[in-house]
């Protein structure tokens, strides 16, 4: 029998915004801890919140009792540390972080003064552990401190049109202003959208990715009943388009092993390289049961046996900025899309409620409201541009995309 | 009990929840979970500002307290503070399903339930992938507040949740039905509701065919209706959007006229289902709010802060998730009323258009968006053939207008699993539902 506990902490101050103005602290405390027992073939499993005491491992095992089979061993002899906070901030110094957030809300009210700010401010400090006797001592630790403000001009009757998203490691104010300008300024001038009814949008990389996700999972491959099914080998999609299972540091509070304590080698595997799809994604269980990669893509509630999640994925970056791959082409740049879907054929089809035209290298006006379309093959096939190299916006990199655009 | 410092409002909200999950999976069990958990939060405020903490810490609760006063400045006046003076100071302990406990069941009897769904699963050859959840929850909360209110409270459910997967062509349609009950002798007997399920499923899988986009004129499931009510005027109706913004308070002033004549739009928590609360998350009793009556706007949902800047009465919409989070404006249960049609009158009705039968999410903000799972096309009058949509948009300030039919069926609607999401605290559970509705002008792609 392999006995393992796996502890999950969040540590967090957040700043309540309400009309530009800090109406709340918030501190958290949060620590939840798991037993598991693996044993035959099976797995027992008790949790609680707050710290693991001796009889909760008792518990894992009487839980064997349930037959909950685990047809793969506890991962063994693996052991890395990986400490990720750095920045001027610390959650035992709130003064610091709740002035700096004050000063920051200061400026934006008095420079934006028709523009109505609310929402978080976050300082989060987020840790996991997974010890087990079989040798595996596994533990990360970050902090991400940030903005994710929800903007409105005083003479809009939505709830909010447009959010301000900045989560970083090491917080530095100028960058975060320097950004929020050129959004804000944006914001407040409304252009006409460029001619042409095929043309680049800007987005987040996993924003149009959701479908190929959802249908690259192993269980899916496995029972047969996924999209792509019959087509693991064959390339689909442009040469340029690469997805990966990433657990690296690029992504913030991404501990670098999943719930089972796998990890991937160089923290990356790929799942489609070149345009070619090379592989699904599986927790160890289904990597043994149907015979695939084990791309250490386990998660689930922390009192859960772990099962394979559509979680942390990346997409290849170019070596173009945005700018460069965009070249003459004016961009939109969408920071608001919601309500939109996939048909079992793969089109997709959504309003975007919010978008920016991006020209010469930056915002130059916000755009009415429109809907684009496209099929899953042309997007990431004939009409994929790439993913930027620069993080231009939001402290990420950017995909572009060529999509139907329609009023 | 607690010590609550002066010059402050302070409450305390501690949360008991014992629940169960089972997952089977393609006839094998990979998930059999009871767990029971603890959590505390604690709020003071000042007059000027919050100061929450929450914590799994249960032996700490006093020491929290008084830390949050540290960080605050006390106030002699603040009982006189508009905000304090909102809170109704309840007492009392409605513990409604201590007799029928769902914890108290055997956790092989909760299997057992669930192996019977199963068995349904299993006749049908056309389902490539399958699952069954049992999931069942008894919440126990308590809260107390330096203003005298002590509250204690129960909500439960238990649920039958079938997903499974049908393919036709290598193209996968994702089917889903929910059982969802308070009581654990309320599950069994089902299966014919599913079986009509899953055969309508096969149906529409094996004959659905691409929409021609367009507009359309579109009739809703009373499912659908709710999600409509939900996502086009319920979050519009949480006035922590409007507290402060002159612009809101005179575009959203209540009196206005907003919708059609027959609209009539109800949020309230006093409904079983997975929108009943009895008390909201600072201790305010249920009631029931009109949004919309008549298709003029009536009221709008609140927690104590915006009910005080605003000047309205509480509506007993303070909600969290669990107690790790703040409570914040939410709906409960949200419900278009019922009209005087019959289903089959308002789909006689329309001469080409399309009933929208269920739904996979939907959103609002100025354009709402509906994504249906299943749908038909209408013609002449008559339900025809099954078509495959992304998406259906509207204005959701002029879609109100478009509305000219209800029936006098009306189903309220639970959900096993997911919920409403609003800025970081997602899934809520609400309740949501209607009658068959029809709207006309709908973008159909």
């Amino acid at each position: 029998m392999v006995k393992e506990k796996y502890i999950l902490t969040r540590r967090e101050i957040n700043l309540s915004v309400a009309n530009g103005e800090i109406s709340s602290v918030i501190k958290k405390s949060i620590t939840k801890s798991a037993c598991r027992a693996y044993d035959n073939g099976c797995i027992g499993v008790a949790g609680t919140l707050g710290e693991a005491e001796d009889e909760l491992m008792g518990q894992a095992v009487e839980n064997l009792k349930l037959e909950i089979p685990y047809k793969a061993e506890a991962t063994a002899g693996i052991v890395r540390q990986e400490h990720l906070e750095c920045g001027d901030f610390s959650l035992e110094d709130s003064s610091s972080f709740l002035k700096e957030a004050e000063e920051v809300l200061s400026i934006l009210k008095q420079e934006y003064p028709q523009l109505i700010f609310g929402n978080k401010i976050y300082l989060i400090e987020e840790s996991s552990q997974l010890i087990n006797d079989a040798g595996t001592n596994l533990h990360y630790s970050d902090r991400v401190m940030g903005y994710v403000l929800l903007v409105k001009h005083v003479d809009s009757v939505n709830i909010f049109d447009d959010s301000l998203v900045y989560m970083v490691r090491d917080f530095d104010r100028e960058v975060f202003l320097k950004e929020a300008r050129e959004h804000l300024d944006a914001f407040q001038n409304p252009v006409e959208m460029p001619e042409g009814d095929m043309l680049p949008v800007i987005v987040n990389p996993m924003g149009l990715g959701s479908f190929i996700v959802q249908n690259l999972d192993a269980l899916a491959f496995g029972h047969k009943t996924s999209f792509f099914n019959g087509k693991l080998g064959e390339k689909l999609f442009d040469d340029k388009f690469s997805l990966y299972v990433d657990r690296s540091a690029e992504i913030t509070c991404n501990s670098f092993f999943d719930a089972e304590g796998s990890t991937c080698e160089g923290d990356k595997c790929y799942l489609i390289q070149n345009g070619v799809l090379v592989r699904p994604f599986a927790d160890k269980k289904l990597a043994g049961e149907f015979g695939y990669e084990n791309t250490a893509t386990a998660d689930g509630a922390y009192d859960s046996v772990p099962s394979n999640t559509a979680y942390c994925f990346s997409g290849e970056c170019s070596q173009q900025t945005l700018r460069e791959l965009l070249g003459d082409m004016d961009g939109i740049y969408i920071t608001n899309m919601s309500g939109g879907d996939f048909t079992s054929e793969g089109d997709f089809a959504s309003p975007v409620q919010t978008a920016f035209l991006y020209r010469g290298g930056r915002l130059a006006g916000r755009l009415p409201e429109f809907n684009i379309s496209g099929n899953i093959y042309d997007i990431f096939g004939k009409n994929y541009v790439g993913i930027s190299s620069d993080k231009p916006y939001e402290g990420e990199h950017k995909m572009v995309v060529k999509v139907q655009i329609s009023q | 009990m607690y010590q609550f410092p002066e010059g402050f409002y302070t409450d305390v909200r501690e949360e008991a929840v014992n629940a169960t999950v089972i997952t089977i999976e393609n006839g094998v069990v990979k998930e059999n979970k009871t767990k029971k958990e603890q959590g505390v939060i604690i709020r003071l405020y000042d007059g000027k500002r919050w100061y929450i903490s929450s914590t799994t810490e249960l032996d700490r609760v006093q020491a929290e307290i008084d830390a949050l006063a540290e960080m605050a400045v006390p106030c002699q006046e603040i009982g006189e503070d508009p905000v304090v003076k909102k809170y109704e100071v309840n007492k009392e302990t409605q513990l409604r399903y201590t007799d029928c406990d769902v914890s108290k069941i055997p956790n092989q009897d909760k299997l057992a339930m669930a192996e019977n769904y199963c068995k349904c699963m299993k006749s049908y050859e056309e389902i490539q992938r399958w699952k069954v959840f049992y999931l069942d929850n008894h919440t126990v909360k308590h809260i107390v507040s330096s203003k005298g209110c002590d509250v204690t409270f129960d909500t439960q459910n238990c649920c039958i949740a079938v997903r499974h997967v049908l393919m036709k062509d290598d193209k996968p349609f994702y089917g889903s039905k929910d059982f969802y009950r308070m009581k654990f002798d309320e599950l069994p007997g089902h299966e014919e509701e599913l079986h009509a399920v899953i055969k309508e499923d096969i149906q529409y899988n094996e004959n659905a065919v691409s929409v021609e986009p367009g507009e359309y004129t579109c009739i809703f499931s009373p499912a659908v209706t709710g999600v409509f009510a939900h996502e086009s005027f319920g979050h519009k109706s949480e006035s922590d959007f409007m507290v402060g913004d002159e612009n809101m308070k005179k575009e959203w002033a209540i009196g206005t006229r907003v919708g059609a004549d027959l609209l009539n739009i109800v949020d309230t928590g006093m409904e079983e289902g997975s929108g009943y609360v009895p008390f909201d998350d600072e201790g305010t009793r249920a009631k029931k709010t009109y949004l919309i009556k008549k298709g003029i706007l009536s009221g709008r949902l609140h927690s104590a802060m915006t009910a005080a800047a605003l000047e309205e009465d509480l509506t007993a919409n303070a909600r969290a998730i669990d107690f790790q989070y703040e409570p914040i404006v939410r709906m409960t249960a949200t419900y278009v009323e019922p009209g005087e049609s019959t289903k089959e009158e308002l789909i006689a009705g329309v001469e080409k258009g399309i009933y929208i039968m269920d739904y996979k999410h939907g959103s609002g903000m100025s354009t709402f968006t509906i994504a249906p799972n299943k749908a038909y096309m209408i013609r002449d009058g008559k339900l025809a053939e099954p078509v495959k949509i992304s998406v259906v948009t509207g204005n959701v300030m002029s879609t109100l207008h478009e509305i000219d039919g209800l029936s006098q069926e009306f189903e309220l609607c639970s959900f096993a699993l997911g919920g409403c999401g609003k800025m970081e605290q997602f899934p809520l559970r609400v309740g949501l539902g209607g009658p068959y509705m029809r709207v006309k002008h709908l973008n159909v792609q």
